[in-house]
Order: structure tokens, then C-alpha cells, then sequence
């Protein structure tokens, strides 16, 4: 079929219509009732001028009715139209959500989402170059389409920014009003609104995008690259979202080779066991501090870090000079209450410190420790007021030795650790979390293993976009003559 | 080298700096080659200088001197000084040169007076090659976009109260286009780091969601302004309005009580 008899087929079905007395939205006096129905009809009518009703700008037209300003949804179609199509797209998304629930966008797997990808591109592909004067192609690709779905779309993602999301571990749902909750203001990624005001955005990008490529200009390169890229990171990353999997394992050393992880649904079996060989915190050095002992708060001085302890450290702190006599990051009690460095089974830092103060002739001296799961901690009396701390380490590396094996029988010893993960088999292994109660001494560890087949599709894009994003610092805003040009009386010059 | 050397180095590229500063803002016409060549040397010393102490820095820790706060502090006068001598290549904005060197020496005076308010502890999820390009290319494309929304409400003032001159929102075209190239190289770099760190690049988080509206809101200044230039009024509030959700993003998410647990935000912590 093609343009010609299609446009016919709507022009047939427009004259249908052209009994009704239609007039301008703006020009509201009198066809109240009508209005709905006049944007239903032109926008199936695609606008075009019907029988009686004079085009605007035509020697027609009379002058003197507000006929003037153009009709809404007469062609070529303005922002106008653009932000009556945005609105009424966000409120059937709304409304849908709140009667009938979530759009179930990160439902469709594998291969559905395949089908979805392919006959959406197929379709802007072939509509922008079959039908590239048909007036709903033209005007996908106008910068009305553009602006007025790109401020739809920052609407949408401003909704999401100011209300807790449910999907994600961020913000407190107590606070949320219940109509926002209906309308689905805390899941906005599942939304029908969003779901809508994605693909207005995206049919504006992929026409846009296919307007330029063909024909095909060298001096367009800039702009196939960036238009195309964000379509595809966007599209790829919505479409992909049902394929990915993030799921979590618990290991234990000395345990069993595990073969199963989980998601909040259910329990899969992977290819890949895993075998905990050891799991590792690596701590920073402990840092010293003073506490008021009445208020129970650290004193902290401003513009200064607290000191981390090492045998020989010399430090100030409030009016007292620290010295560290003695430290020992692994130590137990002996008897006398001594600390004695040790590796054995939770063992704490430990330090012996002398502390002298300006206004007085003793020194105050001896141990301080954090503490563990097994040794209490100590501080050290310095005045009526004031106590001298060790503070708990902080971690500065979790990993977990781990051998993996293959469901061919391979196997490889790796470590996993935090911003390091291990690859197999097309999963992402990361270090996920650890027994905190056990602290160092955490014997389990949590790994998340993640497989997200989309994945490179979206770097793909994400690519492109960037070569766009280097190319746009490279050349700039090139002036454009139309600017040169206009002499624009708005511009409040006489 | 080590961290005691620091303040004559700091003095050094701080002096050269200061002095290209200088350089670059006086006025001077394009015949003025002795006064141009000595501006570009004195900036490229300063930044020799200062890379040379980051390399011996390394040699001396054995580990890239990535870690502590001070320690960033240095990149980024490093980055801020090379990513702004570059763009003086490209596009001989000389005060854009003296911004970022500007910026550069304040980074070296914090470093200088507080040498112990560097944290020596990072947590394990920053400890990564992409914290220093993904934090400071965040920090220059913030600084170019805010710069270009105060040109924005010049230009608003100009429209209300005075005579809109068109070469005030050009102004702010170049400053949108290098900083909306930084913000989308720094966004990208964010998600690669997340998918290396957090498993997944995009997962909404408030810092995230802003920092795209951030960029949405200058991706529609640049649509506007590409197709409408003449509608200038509209174009003025546009970047004036969008420096709110900038500042949302840099640190109002901090308060935010959408945005708690963000992995983005550090308070608390203590």
C-alpha cells in the first residue's frame, strides 16, 4: 500500500466527519462540548483542513474571528499540538496506572523484547522512508515533536527525582500521599505515563535520526552518531531490563560448592558453582580520637582529620600532645591486662599512648582499644570530661577467594572483589556484602552474580553518544546564518 | 619526593600559574606572539611541574596516588589545568583558561592548608581508575554549565530591563556546548564505573535521576536554541531555571528525602 491510498483511506474517513461544524480549540466561544471531540477528529484526520473551514493564512480566512491563530491540529502541526498530544499521553498513563496497575514494561523478556525492538524500528524505519511527506512523519521529525517531548519526558523523570522510588533501596514510602502512589508516582519506571512519554521520545529520535541518514550528508555525521546512539542506550537499556538478572549467592568457607542464587521470586541454578576459599577485610589503621564522656560525642576539630594510630605517632588533639609508645593492629589481654600482639581468633587493635597536656604536669598514660567480637574495648580517662578513644577500623578492601567451576568442569581460582568483578560465562561476578555482626571475622560472604545480555548494546550506544559528545566539544556551536539573519524585531531593537 | 616537598611545589605551579593568569587577561591583539608564547609557557611549566611531583608522588607510595582526599585534590588541578589549556587551543578562550587555573591554585591553597584534612580511609567502593575522570569531569561540566546560567540571567535582566545584546546567550552557547559535552562524557563514565562497581549502570539512584534531568534540561536548551534562536526571553529562563536542578544535583539531593541511601551520598557516615 502505499502513501497515496493510505492518505486516501483517512481523507474518506475525515469526510465522514465533515458534517461536524469544527473551529478552533482556542476560539472556545460556544463549542465547548465539542473541543474533545475536535482534537479526536483532527488528530484522525490528521489535521487536514475540512470542508467550510477556511486554512489559516488564506485570503478566506476572515480576519476579524480569532480564526487567525491557527487551528489546533490543523497541519503543520506547533508546539501546541505537541504538548496536547504529551499531556494526554501522561494522563491516560496516570489514570491506566491507577485503574488497572502497572504497565509490566520489564516484563517482556527474551524474545518478545527482540520482536518489540525490531518492528519499532522496522516501522520508523520504512514509515520515514516510504512516507517522508506524509504529515505525521514530518512532523516527528520537527523540533516542535522534539522539544515538547523532551520537556514531557523531564516531567516524567522530575516525578521520579522528587518521590521514593519502590524498586530502588532509596527514601522512606511512609512519606508518599496515597493518590500519588495510585497514580504511581513511586514506580515510575513501571509506569504507563513513562512507559508512554518513552516512546513519544523515542519515535521522535528514531524519525529524527532516519530523516537525517537518508540521504546521506558527510557533514551530518555529528548528528546520525548522537541521535542514534542515545536511541539505542535508551532503547536497549528499556527493552533489556525484563533480560537482566541479578542474583544473589551466599558462600561459607569451608562450605559446600555452591550452584544456586537467588532474586526476591526464586532460586536458580546457575552454571557456574562456587567454593569459598577465604573471605578478607583489609582495614585501615584505627584512628585515635577524644570523647566527651558526658554527651557521649566525638570532639572533632574542624579542618583537621583524626589521627591514625602507629607506634611512634606524635599528634595533637584539643589541647593534649598524643604520643603512640606502642601499637599493634592484631593484640589480646594477657592477664595483668597488658596487650599482647597475637593472631589468634578475634584479636583487636591496640594501642599504649601517652598523653600530655599543657596545663599540667602528669601525664596521663596507657591502653586504648576498639575492641572485637571477643576483647572489650578501652579507653583511656584523660580529664573530668574527656576520654581517649581507639575507633573501630574502617574496611578498605572486601574480597573473597573463590574457586569457580565451570558446568564443562573447568575450574579457576579468582578473587572477587569490590569495583573488581570476575567474568564467566557471560555472568558478572561482584562482591556483594559479608557478615557485618562478624566484622573481619566474617567466615561468609554474599556475591551477586549479574548477566545482562543488552549490555553491550547499550555500550554500543553509550559510545556513540560519547564520539558525539567529543565531537560537540570539538566543534561547537557553529553559528548558524539563520541567526545571522534575523534582524528580530522581538529583540527590542528600534 | 614525598608530601613534605609539597609547598614549594605548590608555591611553584601556584607562582606560574598565578602569572599565566595574569598573562591571559591582559588585553592583548593577535600580533602580541611574544606575550602569547610566554602565557602558554609559564601554564605548561605549572603543569609540568605539578605532573612531575604526581609521578615521583607514585614512584615514592608504590600505588597510584588515587587514594586520599588530598591526594584526588591534586588530579584535579592537574585535569582542571590540561582540560582547560586544551579548550584555549581549541576555541583561545583565555578567560575560560584563567577560570580553570583559577580553580587549580584554590585546589593547591586547600591542599597547602589543611595537609592533614585529607581522610587517609576511601571506602572500597570508590577505590577505583574511574573515581578521578568521573568526579572531576562531573565537577568542570557543573562549573561550565552554572557558568552559562549566569550568563542566562544577564541575559533575563538585559531582556527586562535593558537592551538584550544577541552576543549574550552566544556567550552561553559555547560555555552549554564544551559543558554539555563534559556532563555526558561524566555522566557515561558514572555508568560504566556503577556496572564495575554496582553491577548495573543505570539503577535510578536520586544522584542519577538528577543529574539527567540536568542534562535533559540543557539538551532542550541547546533544541531550542538551535531551532529558535530569535526566542531569546524563553531561552534565558530556560538555563536561569536549569541551574536549580543543577544545584538539586550537585547538593540539594543531600537533603532530599527521595534521595536517602543514595550511594551518593556521604553524610552520616561518621
Amino acid at each position: 500500500m502505499t502513501a497515496k491510498a493510505l492518505r486516501g483511506i483517512l481523507l474518506r474517513w475525515a469526510k465522514a466527519f465533515s458534517g461536524l461544524k469544527l473551529c478552533c480549540i482556542r476560539c472556545s466561544a460556544g463549542h465547548a462540548d465539542r473541543q474533545l471531540w475536535l482534537i479526536f477528529v483532527d488528530f484522525f484526520t490528521l489535521g487536514r483542513p475540512t470542508v467550510g473551514v477556511p486554512q489559516p493564512g488564506s485570503p478566506l480566512e476572515p480576519q476579524t474571528t480569532e480564526l487567525k491563530t491557527r487551528r489546533l491540529f490543523a497541519q503543520p502541526w506547533k508546539y501546541g499540538e505537541g504538548f496536547v498530544l504529551a499531556g494526554l499521553l501522561t494522563t491516560i498513563g496516570f489514570s491506566l496506572e491507577a485503574f488497572w496497575g502497572p504497565s509490566g514494561l520489564s516484563q517482556i523478556a527474551f524474545p518478545h523484547n527482540i520482536y518489540v525492538g525490531i518492528f519499532f524500528l522496522f516501522f520508523v524505519g520504512s514509515a520515514s522512508l516510504m512516507f517522508r511527506k506524509h504529515p505525521l512523519v514530518r512532523w516527528f521529525g520537527t523540533v516542535h515533536a522534539a522539544l515538547t517531548s523532551i520537556a514531557n519526558f523531564t516531567f516524567l523523570v522530575f516525578v521520579m527525582a522528587m518521590f521514593p522510588q519502590e524498586n530502588t533501596a532509596f527514601g522512606d514510602m511512609g512519606t508518599v500521599a496515597p493518590f500519588f502512589k495510585a497514580i504511581g508516582a513511586t514506580r515510575m519506571t513501571e509506569n504507563w505515563a513513562f512507559l508512554f512519554g518513552l516512546l513519544y521520545f523515542m519515535l521522535c529520535l528514531a524519525f529524527v535520526a532516519f530523516k537525517r541518514t537518508v540521504p546521506f550528508k558527510a557533514k551530518n555525521i555529528g548528528f546520525i552518531i548522537t541521535h542514534f546512539g542515545l536511541l539505542i542506550t535508551f532503547f536497549a537499556s528499556a527493552l533489556g531490563s525484563a533480560d537482566l538478572k541479578r542474583l544473589i549467592m551466599e558462600v561459607e568457607e569451608g562450605g559446600q560448592i555452591n550452584w544456586h542464587a537467588h532474586d526476591m521470586q526464586m532460586v536458580y541454578e546457575l552454571p557456574i558453582g562456587v567454593e569459598l576459599i577465604d573471605f578478607k577485610v583489609d582495614e585501615f589503621l584505627p584512628k585515635i580520637s577524644i570523647v566527651d564522656v558526658h554527651a557521649m560525642k566525638l570532639v572533632l576539630q574542624e579542618g583537621s582529620a583524626l589521627p591514625m594510630a602507629k607506634t611512634g605517632l606524635k599528634a595533637e588533639l584539643l589541647d593534649w600532645q598524643l604520643e603512640v609508645v606502642e601499637f599493634h593492629p592484631e593484640a589480646k589481654r594477657d592477664s595483668l591486662g597488658n596487650f599482647v600482639p597475637t593472631d589468634e581468633y578475634g584479636n583487636a587493635p591496640a594501642a599504649y599512648v601517652r598523653a600530655y597536656h599543657a596545663g599540667r604536669a602528669d601525664a596521663r598514660e596507657g591502653w586504648i582499644s576498639c575492641g572485637s567480637i571477643q576483647e572489650d574495648p578501652q579507653a583511656l580517662r584523660l580529664d573530668f570530661d574527656h576520654s581517649l578513644l581507639l575507633l573501630t577500623p574502617e574496611p578498605e578492601k572486601f574480597s573473597s577467594e573463590v574457586v569457580l567451576y565451570g558446568f564443562d568442569g573447568s575450574s579457576t581460582r579468582e578473587t572477587v572483589e569490590v569495583n573488581w568483578p570476575v567474568e564467566l560465562f557471560g555472568w558478572k561476578i561482584y562482591q556483594l556484602s559479608y557478615d557485618a555482626d562478624m566484622g573481619k571475622w566474617s567466615r561468609s560472604s554474599v556475591l551477586e552474580f549479574v548477566r545482562d545480555p543488552w549490555q553491550p548494546v547499550v555500550y554500543f550506544g553509550l559510545f556513540l553518544v560519547l564520539a558525539g559528545a567529543i565531537e560537540m566539544f570539538w566543534l561547537g556551536q557553529r553559528i548558524r546564518p539563520k541567526e545571522e539573519q534575523e534582524a528580530d524585531p522581538a529583540d527590542g531593537k528600534p | 619526593m614525598i608530601w613534605l616537598n609539597f609547598p614549594i611545589i605548590a608555591l611553584l605551579a601556584g607562582l606560574l600559574w598565578t602569572t599565566g593568569i595574569v598573562l591571559n587577561l591582559v588585553p592583548r591583539n593577535d600580533g602580541a606572539r611574544a606575550l602569547r608564547l610566554s602565557a602558554d609557557a609559564v601554564v605548561l611549566l605549572g603543569i609540568g611541574v605539578l605532573g612531575s611531583f604526581i609521578v615521583a608522588l607514585w614512584l615514592h607510595l608504590e600505588r597510584p596516588p588515587l587514594r586520599t582526599m588530598g591526594e584526588t585534590r591534586l588530579w584535579y588541578s592537574l585535569f582542571l589545568t590540561t582540560i582547560g589549556f586544551l579548550t584555549y587551543l581549541r576555541w583561545r578562550y583565555r578567560w575560560f583558561l584563567a577560570l580553570s587555573l583559577g580553580m587549580a591554585i584554590i585546589f593547591l591553597v586547600v591542599n597547602y592548608l589543611n595537609p592533614d584534612t585529607y581522610d587517609k580511609t576511601l571506602m572500597p567502593a570508590l577505590q577505583s581508575p574511574w573515581f578521578i575522570p568521573h568526579v572531576s569531569i562531573m565537577l568542570l561540566s557543573y562549573a561550565l554549565v552554572a557558568a552559562s546560567s549566569i550568563v542566562g540571567a544577564k541575559a533575563l535582566y538585559q531582556t527586562y530591563f535593558g537592551q538584550y545584546e544577541a552576543d549574550t546567550l552566544k556567550l552561553a552557547d559555547n560555555l552549554v556546548y564544551i559543558g554539555f559535552a563534559f556532563l555526558t562524557i561524566g555522566v557515561s563514565f558514572g555508568a560504566l564505573w556503577a556496572k564495575e562497581a554496582w553491577g548495573h549502570y543505570w539503577t535510578w539512584d536520586p544522584k542519577e535521576t538528577w543529574a539527567l534531568l540536568t542534562w535533559i534540561s540543557y539538551l532542550s536548551y541547546i533544541h531550542f536554541r538551535w531551532f529558535q534562536p530569535e526566542k531569546h526571553r524563553l531561552q534565558a529562563w530556560i538555563l536561569f531555571l536549569a541551574f536549580f536542578i543543577l544545584l538539586m544535583a550537585w547538593f540539594g539531593i543531600n537533603y532530599l528525602p527521595s534521595a536517602q541511601s543514595s550511594v551518593h551520598v556521604y553524610s552520616g557516615n561518621m
